[in-house]
């Protein structure tokens, strides 16, 4: 199989049916943990389905990074996983393409994570800054619980400026829930 | 030796490169960082952490240089990935900004010398880490209860770092752009018992053979230039033209002074000797 990284990017906002609750519901997470996923306004969750794997996985980097929104928890966000250390696993492409992961975010601390993975991948790869390309999904459940999907693939540069106007349109109520910014609609990497 | 004498080998690199012998001041710094642990002083062992790596990232560069001289070019790839993977990590705690040790001069440089080789694509194995431990407590990396250390941070002179301990590999694809450039692909000799390297390494060839030292700095320009006919003489008028451009050569370039081709052009700081400035058509 080949991956073709192109240089396009893609951001694409949607409606989405999963919440805070949809993800701590998923069978693989024990009861004892449930108590303490609800009290997160961060979640990073896995993927599921991943090739043939049947158990869901973070992509590498995945600890690192929920370390550093730890150590930035004085800025109002309370972050987690949904995983057990038993079941933790993480998939590694060994691409340029920097997948970030994927967070279930409430509508008030959007704008913090935004900033704070802007902030991490600065950090993470100073030298590689200007051309590292990622791919980030955020999902932005508001308190009425409507949830909106934002998927951004492209540079890590302009990840921050792209998405931030998308969270102010939805703090403001005035969200279209069809792709806002985009291309077209670029073949899926075959992963 | 004195962490200044170091300091002071560290910057003479463009003049040492010839001579070097790391070793006296490896062996120095080992001796200031046991001192600076035992002291509990992490802000020292840390400084010292990156003057080892100073010398590692020069070494390996220097490396590099011989190795392209000597035509061995896979080696002197994998070297360069070692110096771009150092720079990274040293660059999270230490900037050349002046280009005191020639650091950002070798960041420069060894992008420069990764753009002229001719590995294109790259193997990329896909894995699932199940396991991890950390290079700093040795403790098996909790995802829940983490144990403190960072990657990439330094604890007693020493870059935190994960192990992988249990893996799966889960596939293998074909990357132009690698994360790690270490997978190139060759292909088996005739007797299948080891590689036959088939890459064109005449652009890099050139290059080196007119450097004289590491750090004599280059540049490298990529356009396209018409390139004279008679260097094509066995394609046919009704062939496709060696522009690639798939049109017929009569068609496309045989209308024109010459073959459009991919052109090179390097330019030196140091200037080679004459007959060496010289321009080299390329198959």
């Amino acid at each position: 199989m080949t991956q073709e990284p192109t240089n396009e990017t893609e951001y694409i906002v949607e409606e989405s049916k999963e919440t805070f609750s949809t993800w701590i519901d998923r069978p693989y997470i024990p009861n004892e943990l449930k108590t303490q996923l609800f009290k997160a306004n961060v979640l990073i969750v896995p993927r599921e389905g991943f090739r043939e794997h049947s158990e869901p996985v973070f992509p590498t980097g995945t600890e690192e990074l929920l370390n550093f929104l730890r150590d930035n928890m004085d800025k109002g966000i309370v972050p987690d996983i949904c995983s057990t250390d038993q079941d933790y696993r993480e998939f590694a492409l060994h691409d340029t393409w920097i997948i970030i992961g994927s967070f279930i975010v409430t509508s008030i601390v959007a704008p913090i994570i935004v900033d704070l993975i802007s902030e991490y991948i600065k950090k993470r790869w100073t030298s590689k800054e200007n051309h590292t390309n990622i791919k980030v999904e955020l999902t932005v459940v508001e308190k009425d619980g409507h949830a909106s999907r934002l998927l951004y693939e492209g540079s890590a540069n302009d990840f921050n400026k792209s998405v931030k106007p998308t969270l102010k349109s939805l703090a403001d109520k005035n969200v279209d829930t069809q792709p806002i910014v985009g291309t077209q609609p670029k073949k899926e990497i075959s992963r | 030796m004195t962490l200044e004498d170091v300091k002071n080998y560290l910057r003479d690199v463009s003049q040492n490169f010839n001579s070097r012998d790391s070793e006296p001041a490896k062996q120095c710094l080992a001796v200031l960082k046991q001192e600076a642990v035992a002291a509990g002083d992490q802000q020292a062992a840390k400084t010292i952490w990156c003057f080892e790596e100073i010398i590692e990232i020069q070494d390996k560069y220097i490396a590099t240089f011989f190795q392209l001289k000597t035509e061995e070019f896979y080696d002197a790839w994998c070297t360069l990935e070692r110096v771009e993977i150092e720079l990274l990590s040293l660059t999270r705690h230490f900037q050349d900004v002046t280009n005191e040790f020639q650091i950002s001069f070798i960041a420069r440089q060894t992008s420069r010398y990764q753009s002229v080789f001719p590995y294109k694509l790259f193997m990329s194995p896909e894995i699932i880490k199940i396991e991890k431990t950390c290079s700093i407590c040795k403790k098996v990396i909790s995802i829940r209860n983490p144990c403190g250390h960072r990657v990439g941070e330094i604890y007693n002179g020493e870059m935190c770092s994960r192990i992988v301990t249990e893996s799966e590999l889960i596939g293998m694809s074909i990357v132009k752009d690698p994360m790690q450039k270490y997978s190139v692909p060759f292909i088996l000799n005739s007797k299948g018992d080891g590689k036959k390297d088939y890459y064109n390494y005449s652009i890099i060839k050139y290059l080196i053979h007119r450097l004289e030292s590491p750090f004599h700095e280059w540049d490298v320009t990529w356009t396209k230039n018409r390139h004279p006919h008679s260097r094509f003489s066995y394609v046919g008028r009704n062939d496709l033209c060696p522009c690639e451009s798939g049109k017929k050569y009569k068609k496309c370039c045989l209308l024109e002074e010459g073959v459009l081709r991919p052109h090179c052009q390097f330019t030196f700081k140091v200037k080679p000797p004459d007959h060496l400035l010289t321009v080299e058509y390329i198959d």
